[in-house]
């Protein structure tokens, strides 16, 4: 409380106000003595209070709250976006084979990507890999490993399970 | 009681929390807790309540820590959120119209300190010290709490208050003027007859 601040106010010639000169040392430590006292009175362990308290709110931090979502997602995050933008590279540009018509409408063929495209692919999901294996040391890096082989079987990841 | 810290540390400790650093998080709690306590007990006059409060204001504090701007105080920021906290709760507890009763609660606080017995006469003088904040008005009372209570500086409380320092300084001195008159009578070592008007002289600044 504030008896243990050895000096409360550090900014005692701040602003052009001398506080001393304002002050009562034996009165206002009296109320400092005062308050003390009346928290004390109501036997609340102040200390038990405290670690109980930081153990609570400290699942609020936003390391805490923040932090597993990013890992958790951001490398899928990332390669899903790669993906897609790929595919959209795909679409929109040069296509080897036309679309074909037929009479229902405009049936595209179904999307093959080419060997080129799942090597950049697999070299850019690596390297999310192997940057978020660095910066965390996160472990399920395998398990994330899988569920890209199970998403594009041609690329080669190295699924250990 | 944690040592001392100062607006600097708690820059850093906040910065260091915010990373998922649990050692500062918990150095600042420890800091905080007791001065929180203390403020929030001297205006509820309820130790449960303000046990609870002081764990709302830390998970709300937590929950903002991300966007805290750490170009103000610390001290001002959290105290801010203790204040709004406990008016809330005010507020609520009116509108459901629980009495509470602060005169009981009170006097029960100051018949049964956990300290050393006290000295002849200090629980007396104790309890004319209590007379005497209970006289003041609120906003009066609030600023010895914030001063002596949680042990803020001036700036802190200006910034909190957003109040000028020299305003505070003076309704500061003005206070303890009227405790100073209030008290005389009560005072074994001053015979002489209360005289304050000294102290009521010289409005805010």
């Amino acid at each position: 409380m504030a008896s243990h601040d050895t000096n409360p106010s550090p900014h005692s010639a701040a602003g052009g106000f001398d506080e001393a000169a304002f002050g009562d040392p034996q009165l206002e430590a009296q109320l400092t003595q005062h308050f003390a006292i009346e928290a004390d009175a109501t036997g609340v362990d102040l200390s038990a209070l405290a670690a109980r308290v930081a153990s609570v709110s400290a699942e609020e931090l936003p390391s805490r709250v923040y932090r597993p979502r990013v890992r958790r997602f951001a490398p899928l995050q990332a390669a899903a976006l790669i993906a897609v933008g790929l595919v959209a590279l795909r679409l929109l540009g040069p296509s080897p084979a036309p679309a074909t018509l037929d009479s229902d409408g405009l049936v595209v063929s179904p999307i093959a990507l080419p060997a080129t495209v799942l090597a950049d692919v697999d070299l850019l999901t690596r390297d999310i890999v192997v940057r978020e294996r660095a910066i965390s040391n996160l472990s399920g890096v395998a398990d994330f490993e899988c569920e890209l082989e199970a998403l594009f079987p041609e690329a080669e990841f190295r699924c250990d399970s | 009681m944690p040592e001392a810290l100062d607006e600097s540390d708690f820059r850093r400790l906040v910065a260091s929390a915010r990373w998922g650093d649990d050692h500062a998080w918990r150095t600042l709690v420890e800091h905080w807790t007791p001065r929180l306590f203390a403020f929030l007990h001297s205006r509820c006059r309820d130790p449960e309540l303000s046990e609870e409060l002081v764990q709302d204001v830390f998970v709300k504090v937590a929950q903002r820590l991300v966007d805290y701007d750490e170009r103000g105080r610390f001290s001002s920021w959290i105290m801010l959120i203790a204040i709004n906290r406990l008016r809330d709760e005010m507020r609520r507890r009116t509108r459901h119209a629980r009495p509470v009763e602060h005169e009981t609660l009170g006097a029960l606080a100051g018949s049964t300190p956990s300290t050393a017995p006290d000295a002849p006469g200090a629980q007396e003088s104790r309890r004319a010290l209590d007379d005497a904040l209970r006289s003041l008005s609120e906003p009066e009372r609030e600023l010895l709490h914030l001063r002596h209570a949680v042990g803020l500086s001036f700036s802190d409380i200006s910034e909190l208050l957003g109040e000028p320092r020299g305003t505070l300084l003076a309704r500061h001195h003005r206070v303890l003027g009227k405790l100073r008159a209030f008290l005389a009578p009560h005072d074994p070592n001053n015979p002489q007859e209360p005289n304050a008007s000294s102290d009521e002289e010289g409005g805010d600044a």
